[in-house]
């Protein structure tokens, strides 16, 4: 697997004008960590961010339907356990904890990675289930022109460009997508038609990229996104319509200084993040400003050492709160390679977080690399939301933070030619936070359990080269064992999975490829979940078989995706049907 | 034949005439204990557990079992007995499913918005409802022969639990969210029009009368915005269309029942099960049983009252039923959200 993120560090004293382009930073968390799943282009179009989450085997992706809130529960943890990153910054709602993949334009992005791990005292608070990060389209062409559509009634198109001007590099991108999400599902006896989502998402990017001289790189980073959409409801309930609005704007300008020994990156960002939903009895409105500001010094040769300060404040003016909340944190960090000795590397990291003028917990990780084996320990924390403290009905202002200790083991090696990677990891979150019912019928956060998340994960791959066509497969298994192992109210809870949370599951592809088509089978079983916390209810055993057949050809990229070949009725969420089988139809166009 | 294959033949001959025994529920449901139980909010479904004590029989989720599988709707809300027939409101579902009392099987949905709670004289038969704003609602007539809506009547705030009595109808207008009602309004069932409407305290969202015709009114208080601007609730006895008597209780004080001899109230009232004397005249601030419960019914013919225990309204919850006087108890295991007991007879 490659290195998160390459940049061509331009060292002192070369001429670099032509080497560096628009690429991610190499960011010195995970300079010896890499990510578990990347997103590239080259060989499969992936049109929705969460078709990229469905193939994490270690995952839970949860829809309510298709158009609504796509969320991942990683390793059993909850969706606030698993931070976004962009430029380092968690772009997860502060309000309510949770980030809808639904928003991120893939094709826009396209660096997406995920780290099952990552390394949680770099990333920040929160960061318990590892991390996903949205980097910079890093192969881009001249222009590049995405376009799909598919029987659901779903249309995107995009449009992204990179241009060299003198010192300048410039990446322009818009991307417009239309899901009206229509399918038909059985109810009962009965054949129903889904009511549409009519969603609407829009994004403007712009990059850019300016090298002053061989010392000194500006770099501009411009998001908009305006994106409105219907909520089905449950086919239980009557139809109302479910207005959402999600109005987002993020900028980021960072300066990287280079000396002969260190890369000195200073950084500012400034969010603007509107969510609205809207009934006939709701009208609710929620505005957050987020500014960052962050200073970061690397050791440049070897990756030794780095050290960063960062200040971060969240404004929050929902019109359900009483009064303005904000949040004020400080996050000083450092971390120090150190060689054990041959072929063992380590790199032990350290945080210290001030929140509102309150020492957090101090989080810290070790890890440790050994040839093709890894240890990592950390210790983190995570934050309440805003709601969790300041919902008007119901917030619980002394809410504590939960904090987790957590270890991950793993290994790749070679047998008969198989490649095989086996994790194995043991999380423990203290007073993690559940919103119950109160004594007067009212929903409140609380510190409810204390929860042990461990698992084994699996994956193989073997190439067959039969001449005249290659045979790839792979194969990757999760068993995740997620529980209470004390429960502050309801002991009868205590040793039960997690509710959402498969025991097992398991994805399997075959892909061939001959000439300049290949085809591509996926097979996806999700295991038994229960959904309700007694274990009186579950949801069955789904198996999902999807198919895709690409075709490049010089600047053209084709690519035909059947999904749920199988023609399978099942939900991930209770009473929110799935479609059942139906076809994306995509097709890029490149300009070199 | 060896003597070994002989056995052999035989027990795969007596194995497989056995069927696997069904499930084959023949009751008839025409009488008996029902528990209303609401489901997840937003995204389950409502369910009836039915209880039959004289054969000790249980049935969790007695509509699907005797409709194949076909699901209530979101939020199953109340029932009511008319006519050989069941009506259940499932509110979030916008529909009354209306079902043949001795099979449960389903004979008619009726669209309704938002149904609440019904109540009848034996020969007319209403269901309050909200607007989809929940800011406003109405008061509805039920063809009971047709099973549609005949007549609707308009109200500002939210109608909710009625009384029938001396050939009026008592409906009680809760408070909508952040905002204030204190008004029962009485509607003439002969011409469906508003005759009064009577100011009690914020909130009223209970009814009944005792023995001796007085009506009684339970008001929850106002829920704010802002908790620190909630009101406390109140408790009114009401003669002749007139408050007679009124009682300060806590914010969030619900569900009022009547013992069988109609001279003992009990409701919910801050983690316990309360009780008052009509012939109180102050409240004794008395409690018989600690608890918090969803939902309190009482059954006249066992002298027991019924407490619906929706434990952490997401999984399996459970009706415990005391005799006030012995204290002595039972429970039964019930869908997810109990919040309505009915005794049909």
């Amino acid at each position: 697997m490659s290195v998160f993120l390459s940049e061509d560090i331009p060292l002192y004293g070369q001429h670099v004008m032509d080497s560096v382009i628009i690429k991610g930073d190499k960011v010195y968390a995970f300079d010896i960590i890499s990510p578990s799943h990347e997103h590239n282009d080259s060989s499969q179009l992936i049109i929705r961010t969460p078709d990229f989450l469905q193939n994490i085997t270690s995952g839970q992706l949860q829809i309510s339907t298709p158009g609504g809130l796509h969320t991942f529960l990683h390793r059993g943890m909850a969706t606030r356990h698993l931070p976004v990153l962009w430029h380092g910054i968690n772009i997860q709602s502060v309000v309510n904890g949770s980030f809808d993949y639904n928003l991120i334009p893939i094709s826009l992005m396209g660096d997406l990675n995920f780290y099952s791990f990552g390394s949680p005292t770099l990333t920040g608070n929160n960061s318990l289930a590892g991390a996903i990060t949205i980097g910079k389209h890093s192969q881009v062409d001249k222009i590049q022109v995405t376009t799909s559509v598919s029987s659901l009634q779903n249309y995107m198109v995009s449009f992204l460009t990179e241009v060299k001007t003198g010192k300048m590099t410039h990446q322009f991108g818009t991307s417009y997508t239309l899901e009206n999400n229509i399918f038909l599902y059985k109810d009962g006896q009965d054949i129903k038609k889904r009511t549409a989502t009519d969603f609407h998402n829009r994004n403007i990017i712009y990059r850019n990229q300016f090298v002053i001289n061989n010392h000194n790189v500006l770099e501009l980073d411009f998001w908009w996104q305006d994106a409105y959409r219907n909520i089905p409801v449950s086919i239980t309930s009557a139809n109302i319509d479910q207005l959402q609005k999600d109005r987002n704007l993020r900028i980021n300008l960072n300066h990287k200084y280079f000396t002969s020994g260190y890369k000195v990156a200073t950084s500012m960002a400034y969010m603007k993040e509107g969510l609205d939903y809207m009934t006939l009895s709701i009208d609710s409105r929620s505005n957050v400003d987020v500014f960052q500001a962050g200073i970061e010094l690397t050791e440049n040769k070897k990756n030794d050492h780095h050290l960063f300060l960062k200040y971060r404040r969240d404004v929050a003016n929902p019109n359900f709160y009483t009064e303005v909340k904000d949040r004020n944190t400080i996050n000083l960090g450092a971390s120090k390679r150190i060689l054990l000795g041959k072929n063992i590397v380590s790199q032990l990291s350290i945080r210290q977080d001030l929140v509102d003028n309150i020492l957090m917990p101090t989080a810290g990780s070790l890890l440790i690399n050994f040839k093709n084996t890894s240890l990592n320990i950390a210790k983190n924390y995570n934050l309440p939301g805003l709601n969790d403290l300041y919902w008007p009905v119901g917030g619980n202002v002394d809410l504590k933070t939960e904090k987790i200790v957590q270890a991950e083991l793993g290994t790749k090696f070679e047998w008969k030619s198989i490649q095989i990677a086996c994790k194995t990891y043991f999380n423990i979150i203290n007073d993690w936070i559940q919103w119950v019912p109160g004594n007067n019928g009212i929903f409140s956060p609380v510190n409810q359990k204390k929860v042990r998340s461990t698992g084994l994960e699996i994956d193989g791959w073997k190439t067959f080269d039969f001449k005249k066509f290659l045979l790839k497969t792979s194969l990757s298994y999760a068993l995740n064992s997620t529980s209470a192992i004390e429960h502050y109210t309801r002991t009868e809870q205590v040793g039960k999975q997690l509710i959402y949370v498969p025991m097992h599951k398991l994805n399997a592809t075959a892909s061939i490829r001959k000439n300049h088509v290949e085809t591509t089978l996926t097979y996806h079983l999700t295991g038994k979940r229960y959904d309700t916390p007694d274990h009186s209810q579950s949801l069955p055993v789904n198996q999902i078989l999807d198919l895709r057949v690409g075709y490049t050809y010089k600047t053209w990229q084709w690519q035909l995706n059947i999904f749920n070949m199988l023609n399978e009725d099942f939900a991930i969420v209770r009473f929110f049907p799935l479609p059942r089988r139906h076809f994306i139809l995509s097709a890029r166009y490149t300009v070199k | 034949m060896n003597k070994f294959l002989v056995v052999l033949i035989g027990l795969v001959f007596m194995f497989s005439s056995c069927e696997k025994d069904k499930l084959v529920i023949n009751d008839d449901f025409s009488s008996g204990i029902f528990v209303v139980n609401q489901g997840v909010f937003q995204g389950g479904t409502g369910t009836i557990t039915f209880r039959n004590e004289s054969n000790n029989l249980l049935i969790n989720d007695l509509f699907a079992t005797k409709n194949s599988g076909k699901v209530l709707g979101n939020i199953a809300q109340s029932m009511i007995k008319f006519d050989d027939k069941y009506f259940i409101a499932v509110n979030n579902a916008a529909k009354i499913q209306v079902v043949n009392a001795a099979d449960f099987k389903l004979i008619r949905e009726i669209a309704i918005d938002l149904p609440r709670y019904f109540a009848t004289d034996g020969t007319k038969l209403y269901v309050t409802s909200y607007n989809n704003d929940f800011a406003t609602g109405k008061i509805n007539e039920i063809d009971t022969k047709n099973l549609t809506i005949s007549a609707s009547i308009n109200v500002s705030n939210l109608p909710e639990n009625m009384l029938f009595s001396s050939d009026k109808l008592y409906v009680t207008l809760t408070s909508p969210y952040g905002q204030s009602s204190q008004d029962i309004v009485v509607v003439d069932t002969k011409t469906n029009k508003i005759s009064k409407t009577i100011v009690t305290g914020d909130s009223p969202s209970a009814i009944l009368k005792d023995k001796n015709n007085d009506i009684w009114v339970l008001c929850a208080g106002n829920f704010a915005f802002d908790p620190l601007f909630n009101t406390l609730g109140s408790l009114h006895r009401l003669r002749d269309d007139q408050k007679v008597a009124s009682y300060t209780i806590s914010n969030g004080a619900n569900g009022l029942v009547i013992d069988n001899n109609g001279d003992r109230l009990y409701f919910l009232m801050d983690g316990k099960v309360m009780a008052h004397d009509i012939t109180d005249t102050a409240f004794e601030d008395e409690s018989i049983y600690d608890g918090f419960f969803y939902g309190i019914s009482y059954e006249k013919s066992s002298n027991r009252i019924f407490l619906a225990d929706a434990k952490d309204f997401s999984s399996a919850g459970e009706v415990l039923f005391i005799n006030p006087e012995t204290k002595a108890t039972g429970r039964f295991a019930t869908g997810i959200v109990p919040g309505f007991i009915y005794f049909s007879e």
